[in-house]
This record gives C-alpha cells, structure tokens and sequence, in this order.
C-alpha cells in the first residue's frame, strides 16, 4: 500500500465530509479531519489498512489545541490531524477502537486540559494527585498572536472597517463642515465592507486573529 | 492435545511484529499494580541486541497444557483451570519458597518482595491487557492449535 492508495481510501470512504488528505512527502500523509469525523476516519483506516497506534501528539497554539494521531500503515506515517477549539476543549475518545491510546490522551488530557469523552479512566496519570485541577502545565494563554494593545483596533476593523470607532460627535463635526458624515473607506458602504472582509477571510487573517464572524469580536476578549 | 486444550486461549507473540515499545509490559504492571514499573509486569520484552525485525522477544506464560510449575508447588497456590486452561496463583496459599520460579523453563513467575508471594500472569479474566494495548498486534489471543501451528513456523521453520 502506498500513500496515494491511502490518501484514496479517506477521501473515497469519508467522500460526505470535508477531509484534506496529501502526500506531503514519501512515506508520509497528512490528513486534516474535523473532530466529529475524526472516529470514523480512524474506523476506515483501521478496517482497511491494519494500521499500528504510534502515539498521539498535540500541539496548543493559543486559540485551538491541534491533536495529531500518528498511525504507521506499512512503514508509511499517517498522521490525523484535528483542531479542538479551546472554547469546548472538548473530544470523543479513540480508547473504544484504538485501546492503545488509553494513557496518551490521559496525558494529553492533564498536561493541555483537552477532555476526552467517554474515557476510561480519567484520575491523574504523569501529573501528581494534588495538583490543582485548573492548571494545566503544557496549556498556553488562551490568546491569538495579536499583542493586547492591537486588540481592540482589530476587532472594530474586521466588524466594522474602521480601525478606529467613529464617534458621534466626529460624524457631526463632518456634517457640520459640510463633509459627508463617514469617510469614503470600507465602512462607508456595505458592498466595500464585504469586499474587504472577504479579503480578509482570503488571506487568513481572521483565523490568526482569532476573530468570531458570528458574534464579531474576538474569541478571546 | 486433547480437543477440549486444543481450543483454549493462549497468548502468542509475533517477534516479526514487535516493535519493542514495551508497552505490554506498562499495561501489565499498571493494571495490576496501579504504577508503571517495568519490572513488576507478568509480561517481559527482551533484546537480543540485533537490528531490524526479530530483535525482541518477550516472555509471557503460555498457561502450559501440563504446567510444571503446578506440579512444583509444594502448597498447592498454583492451579490450572481445566476449563479455560489458565494457571493462576492463590496469593493466600504461595508460601513464597520459589519453586515455581526457579522449574519453569521461562522463569514466568517472579518472587514478589512486598507481597512476599510468586506472581504471575492471570490472563486478565480472558482479555489481556497486555493484548488489548499491543498496537503492531505482536501479542494476540489464539487458539492454542494455532499458537502450536505459529511457533512452529516461527521457531522451527515449519510451514
């Protein structure tokens, strides 16, 4: 079995969901999964391929914890990659078809705060038992890349397009100058204020951020 | 091999899958000691020093069809199961003389200085940790016909 032949097998079984498989290079393949489907991708992996557990890697980079289940089908390296948003830190356990995973996500789940449902056994693993339940030692600030002072500019100018909020009183100071009562930017009209989010949506600004469409602020403030 | 033996469950090991993560030996210990201590797993890996495949080997009890370490039993602790075949030690029973230890040809049971009794695999009630846990599938649960078939083929290059 090669890696096309996998990368084949997940988009074929998993053709429903939204699954990015790839060869990134020989003998590995990367596929990004979402949480939910997670279970089954692992499942059609399992039936088909009889793969080797290697381990469970996880990576905290501020806003999500990445989850990595690395699994070794004919010396080739497969590796499942998820993003838990740290809102929930919330995911199914995998100890139900790959019992090996048992202590891995024990550990993940003390050192990064991630809790597995439906694990079996859930008491402290690698960490003492009085350590305090909140503290989680590998777990980083729940924060984006943005330093904390930019915050607040960036959240008004990805919901609004200014960077800077336009008092009232701004507005009637250019009325009374005899200016039109906005600035011709983004904000000024809602045609220019989607062209420029979805620019910003293109280049991926909003995901470094950390910035939430739906309620329009950032996930972390 | 009688038909009631024959189709018994026994743990075999592929040393052509064994990948000497050990990680047998840390269920086993976890399980029945509640810590991660290599040394006090019913299940042992060893390494024989070479590259590649077949450099590991682990020593398990293979719940012998005429265990000699029941018959060197002096207190009658060990028992062999007719109906599932395992051998099983009464921890009430071991006087701690170590005749078991020292009879059987793997040295399976191992003295256990705190408990001051021989230990030694359970079999885990019929699904071994140390199986459940094995990843590359190296430990598995086999009928013992097959076991014999596999070890034959494994030891003595008999197909």
């Amino acid at each position: 079995m090669t890696g096309v032949d996998i990368v084949n097998l997940l988009e074929k079984g998993m053709a429903d969901k939204s699954v990015k498989c790839s060869v990134t290079e020989e003998r590995r393949v990367s596929v990004e999964i979402k949480a939910d489907d997670l279970k089954e991708g692992i499942s059609i992996l399992l039936e088909a391929c009889k793969p080797r557990f290697i381990t469970l890697s996880a990576v905290d980079n501020g806003l999500d914890v990445e989850l990595m289940y690395h699994f070794s089908v004919d010396s080739i390296v497969v590796t499942l990659r998820t993003s838990i948003p740290k809102e929930t830190s919330q995911v199914e356990t995998m100890t139900d078809i790959v019992p090996a995973a048992e202590f891995i996500e024990r550990e993940v789940s003390e050192l990064f705060g991630i809790s597995f449902e439906g694990h079996p056994r859930t008491t402290n693993l690698v960490l003492p038992d009085d350590w305090p339940a909140e503290e989680k030692p590998l777990s980083k600030p729940f924060a984006g890349n943005l330093p904390p002072q930019a915050r607040g500019e960036v959240e008004n100018l990805l919901s609004s397009g200014c960077a800077q909020v336009i008092l009232e009183y701004f507005t009637e100071m250019r009325e009374r100058a005899g200016l039109p009562k906005l600035p011709s930017i983004a904000c000024a009209s809602e045609e220019s204020l989607r062209e420029f989010q979805e620019l910003i949506r293109r280049t991926g600004f909003d995901k470094r951020a950390g910035f939430d469409w739906e309620k329009s602020k950032l996930r972390y403030r | 091999m009688t038909d009631n033996s024959s189709n018994q469950k026994v743990i075999v090991f592929d040393p052509e899958l064994c990948t000497g993560c050990r990680y047998c030996e840390v269920v086993c210990s976890f399980k029945h000691y509640g810590c991660i201590d290599l040394s006090k797993s019913y299940v042992r890996i060893l390494f024989n020093g070479d590259e590649g495949t077949g450099a590991f080997e682990a020593v398990n009890c293979q719940h012998c069809e005429e265990p000699i370490c029941v018959s060197a039993c002096p207190s009658e602790a060990l028992e062999k199961d007719e109906r599932t075949g395992w051998v099983k030690i009464n921890p009430l029973k071991c006087i701690g003389c170590q005749m078991c230890v020292y009879l059987c040809p793997l040295s399976v049971p191992f003295f256990d200085e705190e408990r001051k009794a021989a230990v030694k695999c359970d079999f885990c009630d019929g699904d071994p940790e140390c199986v459940r846990h094995c990843s590359p599938a190296a430990l598995r649960v086999v009928t013992r016909e097959e076991a014999l078939q596999l070890n034959k083929r494994l030891y003595l290059g008999i197909r």
